[in-house]
């Protein structure tokens, strides 16, 4: 067990590594330059070499990579074009994103999972239909225009809820569930949508599945064998679907954050972008990157403790 | 020659195969459906100046953000645009965006998986480990920094979109390109000294095209979404080009006064990966081999 997990995370850690140096170059090729984007409206050339100087953009590449890296494995991001710390700005906006994330999963995940199990108890029933195709629509609809159609319904015309921005949950919890709930359900339908059609599928296979049958012939009741039984066994494959689905979420949130003018990670992204800020771009990404790589690390972890076969095979192969 | 030849009765086996195929598809009414609405947006796209009843930029200022009228089937934009035409001419810039985002991840994807699954060694390794940290980062994240990189535009857009679905394309490309190379035929080939070309040419790349066809059937709608976003946000098709992304972005301004404008562009966006997407799910049943019907 200890064997695999230290593999995994050695290989996480290649694939970071790897990661950072492909957002530093990346970051360099924004055009303008970082340099020109610092010196704003002052194209002297003396100015911009000054600027390069202080910046040490002027040493060749490499310098400047390891310097950058050496500095952000100690949790130094650099500073942005405003002078602020990246680190700091990127820790402030994190929880935004990570509650709307929350909030997303839990509401994808209670939907998706809960819709499966119907569909699957049901097959081929009326509900059954409806739930497969609600999980169709959920997949196709652009996620964006169903954040502006849900504005249009519940803040223009019931004006039950707020169109946007954002309240920290110290200051206003209710305040901030009310800013937070259109978000979360854009966010986390194409999630549910896709964890409906596998919870079914995994649920299909497993009711059909013997210990189900010997499970019933127990004189188990009907609740036990679909919840106990074959409910605990499709875990696996949502386990693994939230885990796959996180990239989507993490592109999800940043348009998601634009329409609902949430101050949060996604929208920080989108900043530096249009603002041409390559300190806190590559910081940014950086840490999207990184996140993303520590959380499949993670998923496939307990993805090892709830199916011990993978552990086996997995240590088997190299 | 031991064996009777018995070609007179015997159909050509592929021919046989196809005709199989094509009975199954036509069996699920949902992918039928999704097959002409797709054909039909292909078309519309291909027909744009000769089916829209304006031109795109053509504003009538006496009819700005009119309501739906016979002379204005879907209304006006806030310039007095016609709607209708937009959204007509909007479904080049994304048919664009999907089938040829789509083709270029092929096209660089395909080759790259198929050498890494193919011959292995080092060359798997290193493009297996360049694919995980491609994968690393999130679809948009991608396509977002690269048109920020290359500056914003339909092209480039397009571009971006592409590379950002190069990686799927090089990982199941690999994985197919592994399991094909051990079949017994693969090994009949390089008995009877078929050369590496050959075996890819004939044997690997065939088979695998089912596969590469229910992927591309998911690509393509999620890069017609992925030029949507990117327009929307700036990054993709420029005003005043019309494309759905866009015509969203405009309309986000008027959400009290004019709903139905930021209504039909995203309808338009909605049935148009959804045909796709119907179509993608036939073809994987249809290509299934466990599929009995």
């Amino acid at each position: 067990m200890g064997g695999f997990v230290l593999r995994k995370a050695g290989a996480a850690l290649i694939v970071v590594f790897c990661s950072s140096i492909v957002v530093f170059i990346g970051a360099r090729a924004l055009p303008g330059g970082p340099a020109e984007a610092l010196g704003g409206e002052n194209r002297d050339p003396a100015v911009v070499a000054a600027i390069k100087h202080a910046y040490g953009l002027d040493r060749p590449l490499p310098v400047q990579y390891v310097k950058w890296i050496t500095h952000a494995v100690q949790g130094d991001l650099g500073l942005d074009a405003r002078q602020l710390p990246v680190a700091h700005t990127i820790v402030t906006r994190i929880p935004i994103t990570l509650e709307l994330a929350f909030l997303a999963v839990l509401i994808g995940t209670v939907f998706g999972v809960l819709t499966g199990v119907i569909a699957a108890v049901r097959r081929g029933k009326l509900s059954d239909h409806a739930a497969t195709t609600s999980a169709l629509v959920g997949l196709s609809v652009p996620h964006f225009w169903l954040g502006l159609l849900m504005i249009i319904v519940f803040a223009v015309n019931l004006q039950w809820l707020p169109a946007g921005g954002y309240v920290p949950f110290s200051q206003d919890p209710i305040g901030n569930l009310e800013h937070m709930v259109m978000p979360a359900i854009v966010l986390g339908t194409g999630l549910s949508a896709v964890l409906m059609r596998q919870t079914r599928s995994a649920m299909l296979t497993s009711l059909g599945a013997d210990y189900v049958r010997t499970a019933r012939a127990k004189g188990l009741s009907e609740w036990s064998v679909v919840g106990k039984h074959a409910l605990r066994n499709s875990l696996i494959t949502v386990t693994t679907v939230v885990g796959l689905q996180l990239g989507a979420l993490i592109s999800g949130a940043v348009i998601t954050e634009q329409i609902f003018v949430i101050p949060g990670f996604g929208r920080l992204t989108i900043e530096a972008i249009n603002e041409r800020d390559y300190t806190l771009l590559q910081g940014v990404v950086l840490v999207a990157a990184t996140g993303y790589v520590v959380v499949n690390l993670l998923v496939d972890v307990v993805y090892s403790f709830l199916n011990p076969r993978i552990r086996v095979s997995g240590s088997a192969t190299p | 020659m031991s064996y009777v030849e018995t070609s007179a009765v015997t159909i050509n086996p592929r021919a046989r195969r196809r005709r199989l195929l094509r009975k199954r598809f036509l069996r699920r009414p949902l992918a039928v459906a999704g097959l002409v609405v797709a054909i039909g947006f292909i078309l519309m796209a291909i027909l744009a100046p000769l089916i829209a009843p304006y031109s795109p930029s053509a504003t009538d200022f006496n009819a700005l953000l009119a309501k739906p009228s016979r002379e204005h089937l879907l209304g006006t934009d806030e310039l007095g645009r016609d709607v209708l035409s937009r959204i007509i001419w909007g479904s080049r810039a994304s048919i664009e965006a999907g089938v040829l985002a789509t083709g270029l991840a092929i096209a660089v994807g395909v080759p790259i998986g198929i050498v890494a699954g193919y011959f292995r060694g080092w060359p798997d390794t290193v493009i297996a480990r360049l694919t995980d940290v491609l994968l690393a980062f999130p679809f948009l994240i991608v396509a977002v920094g690269l048109a920020a990189i290359l500056g914003p535009s339909l092209t480039n857009a397009t571009i971006a979109l592409g590379i950002g679905a190069t990686p799927v394309f090089i990982r199941i490309a690999r994985g197919e390109a592994l399991s094909l190379r051990e079949e017994d035929y693969v090994r009949a080939a390089v008995a009877n000294g078929a050369s590496d070309v050959r075996i890819i040419v004939r044997h690997v790349v065939p088979n695998m095209t089912s596969t590469l066809i229910v992927q591309a059937t998911i690509a393509i709608p999620a890069a017609i979404i992925g030029e949507a976003v990117l327009s929307f946000l700036g990054l993709g098709v420029q005003p005043p080009t019309p494309s759905w992304g866009v015509m969203l972005a405009d309309a986000q301004s008027y959400l009290s006064q004019a709903p139905r404008l930021a209504v039909y562009p995203g309808l338009a966006i909605f049935f148009c990966s959804l045909s796709f997407n119907l179509l993608g799910d036939g073809l994987r049943d249809v290509f299934d081999p466990r599929t009995t019907r």
